[in-house]
């Protein structure tokens, strides 16, 4: 509760920060407010739908075990400036509250992404960055569901837990290399 | 600097108009153009684009690229090669095919997955069931039997694919340096049939376990694989049989008769073998005590398997006077084990005041407070009556054979009883033997391949399956686990998809084991 609440402050500055960099953009074109998102709902990973038909085809919906207990919020901003002469920089932040459902558990998770603009031609654009260069949090817990034998099962696919958990997702956020280059004829 | 920004700017328009918005969101953020950096569930992967100069690494070539170098080898089909080599390595296959077919070597080791070979040949919920790593692993079964008296000559037969790992060794043509490889190859379509001596016992654990990783045998391709641990045979007493032999001996039938089921369930678990001698001289009370002392010894093992009749007249004994014949015996402790105990093959349910058409044994485990709770008695079914194989493998019936549910409804469960092991004639099958066999082609009969089967067949399925379910829930205690497979049973014992009685019914017990639906939920799903 403690660590949501400080995300929550986060994403309070943040929305701060961003309206200020807003105004300076406006005034100046040093650095430009490129990217501004903000949610109330939890998108960053996909959750189980909770419904799905066990080994025997029978349907099962559990859907109400991923549904958020409190509100999940998320705020994307990025700003793009200039660092050297014909660099840019392009940096998007990111930072959600994370999902507290009964079967899944998100912790919040702030990130950065950092891109690289490069401009050695009029007519040339090369841009290389990464996704998520800097991440903390975010950290996914899933629970079983329990059965009339107290059987564990995976109440998003109803698999036995002890299966579930040798095959599950990896719900580990990547650093993400990207590349682009523009020309212009 | 700044004075380009509009020409940034123009390009991201252009994208944003031909519909590219991921484009466009990745060249100015550098981030997906979803809310947040990554989507969840997959393992996100370098998002250069394959249109620009990012893209100009060599590819790394499958390797099947690899594999076409060595058509000389005709019989082999690769299934694997260098997929997963270094860029340069692969680059260089792809170059110097020609000189790696003529440096192979190969050496054939001796990794047949013989239950992976058999695979094809058994029932559909068993193969689901390995696929998704249900083998017994970690558990232990116990099975008490006769491993030492009749033995039959008993043939199994495999048609499907084999595979071997192969060691390949090329040269670098530019180092020199030798590089050696293990690529997996599959020799398609391989029938081999061989003879075991088999006890009751060894078929019985053979369809339980199987455990073929451990079958020794020897096929005629240069090819020795590991030692049979649990069934029967040494490399020494187990014959090889040549294919061409045996299909003059069986014609179209027994190629036919080669595709019959053959079960390990629990492949993977441990066995334990107690022997228990059922032969002419047996001593109901000696027996009677070596069982129970068995039953005592594996009371923390996962499950038991009795596919065993005390040799005791039960026509017109009571359950009392059942008990009052080994009143000095008793099972020590209460077991944790799941007891899969066979309901005999009288053909004819088990009394209430009158024990004839029961097993014994199966009564009295189902009865004791020591062991009722966890006890299954198990019954037969078979695809069509008098038939072992017919074509259409979908019509199932309680077997003709086995014993009715009667006064142990409560505790009874079917599973199918033709073994899928066969012998050559019926003149194979010793006249003082317990084994039941029926041809499997009725127009050869008794001259011709004959189906070892029974409930003593039917039990080792529902062993199996029991160390399987306490494989996925350890929680599980005996007791609950013989619960969950009882409760979970089929009532539609002829496939026709309808629930052929309601209840638990004094022909069907509970019905016909299903694995798939002992492994789901039962009840409700609470949540964490």
């Amino acid at each position: 509760m403690r660590r949501r609440l400080v995300v929550m402050v986060m994403l309070v500055l943040l929305v701060h920060l961003a309206a200020q960099q807003a105004a300076v953009a406006s005034t100046q074109s040093a650095v430009m407010l490129t990217d501004l998102g903000a949610g109330a709902n939890f998108r960053r990973l996909a959750v189980w739908s909770g419904r799905a038909r066990d080994l025997s085809g029978r349907y099962w919906d559990t859907s109400s075990f991923y549904n958020p207990t409190q509100g999940s919020y998320f705020l994307r901003m990025g700003l793009l400036f200039g660092a050297l002469p014909d660099v840019l920089v392009n940096a998007t932040a990111y930072v959600d509250t994370g999902l507290d459902a009964p079967a899944m558990d998100v912790d919040p998770f702030v990130s950065l992404s950092v891109a690289v603009i490069l401009l050695p031609r009029d007519n040339l654009i090369v841009s290389v960055g990464v996704r998520d260069l800097v991440q903390m949090g975010g950290k996914v817990r899933e629970y079983p569901c329990r059965d009339l034998f107290d059987g564990a099962f995976h109440c998003g696919t109803t698999l036995p837990w002890t299966d579930y958990v040798r095959a599950a997702p990896d719900f580990g956020t990547n650093r993400t290399f990207f590349g682009r280059i523009e020309y212009r004829f | 600097m700044f004075s380009k920004l509009p020409f940034i700017f123009f390009v991201v328009f252009l994208a944003g108009c031909a519909g590219n918005e991921q484009m466009l969101a990745d060249f100015i953020s550098g981030g997906d153009s979803a809310d947040g950096g990554t989507t969840g569930g997959t393992n996100t992967t370098a998002l250069i684009d394959s249109s620009h100069a990012f893209s100009t690494y060599p590819a790394v070539m499958p390797g099947g690229a690899v594999v076409s170098s060595l058509g000389t080898r005709s019989l082999l089909t690769a299934t694997t090669g260098f997929g997963s080599g270094a860029l340069g390595l692969s680059a260089r296959a792809t170059t110097e095919g020609t000189s790696r077919a003529a440096l192979f070597t190969a050496q054939i080791f001796p990794v047949l997955h013989l239950q992976e070979t058999f695979g094809a040949a058994l029932e559909r919920p068993v193969l689901d069931a390995w696929q998704d790593g249900w083998t017994g692993l970690g558990q232990t079964i116990a099975i008490i039997d006769d491993f030492e008296q009749v033995t039959l000559p008993v043939y199994v037969t495999a048609t499907a694919d084999r595979q071997f790992d192969v060691e390949v060794e090329s040269t670098d043509p530019v180092t020199g340096e030798v590089v050696t490889a293990i690529e997996t190859y599959t020799f398609p379509d391989v029938v081999h049939q061989i003879t075991y001596d088999l006890t009751h016992g060894d078929v019985v654990t053979l369809l339980a376990d199987g455990n073929y990783n451990q079958t020794s045998l020897s096929l005629g391709l240069g090819v020795a694989v590991t030692q049979f641990s649990q069934g029967g045979c040494s490399i020494a007493d187990c014959p090889i049989e040549d294919e061409s032999q045996l299909n003059d001996a069986f014609g179209d039938t027994a190629a036919a008769a080669s595709f019959v089921s053959i079960a390990g369930v629990a492949k993977q678990a441990l066995m334990v073998r107690n022997d228990v001698d059922l032969g002419s001289a047996q001593d109901p009370t000696g027996t009677m005590r070596a069982i129970y002392g068995h039953i005592d010894n594996s009371r923390t093992f996962s499950a038991v398997n009795v596919s065993i009749a005390n040799n005791i007249n039960t026509v017109g004994m009571t359950y009392d006077q059942l008990r009052a014949m080994f009143s000095g015996q008793e099972i020590a402790t209460s077991t944790d084990a799941v007891i899969a105990v066979a309901a005999g093959n009288t053909g004819a349910p088990c009394g209430t005041t009158d024990l004839n058409g029961c097993n014994a044994l199966a009564v009295l485990l189902a009865n004791l407070d020591q062991t009722r709770e966890s006890t299954i008695v198990v019954g037969a079914t078979e695809r069509t009556t008098g038939i072992a194989i017919t074509d259409d493998a979908t019509t199932e019936s309680i077997a003709a054979y086995s014993a009715r549910a009667g006064a142990l409804k409560d505790r009874f469960l079917l599973a199918p009883g033709d073994s899928g092991f066969l012998v050559r004639s019926a003149a194979d099958v010793p006249s003082d033997s317990t084994f039941l066999t029926a041809p499997v082609s009725l127009a050869q009969g008794t001259l011709g391949p004959q189906m070892i089967r029974g409930t003593s067949f039917a039990a080792p399925r529902v062993t199996g399956a029991a160390a399987i379910l306490r494989q996925k829930f350890p929680n599980l205690s005996g007791a609950q686990a013989a619960s969950v497979l009882l409760l979970t049973a089929s009532k539609d014992i002829n496939n026709d998809g309808l629930d052929d009685f309601s209840g638990v019914s004094d022909t069907f017990g509970h019905g016909k084991l299903d694995l798939g639906a002992a492994l789901s939920p039962f009840g409700a799903l609470n949540g964490p």
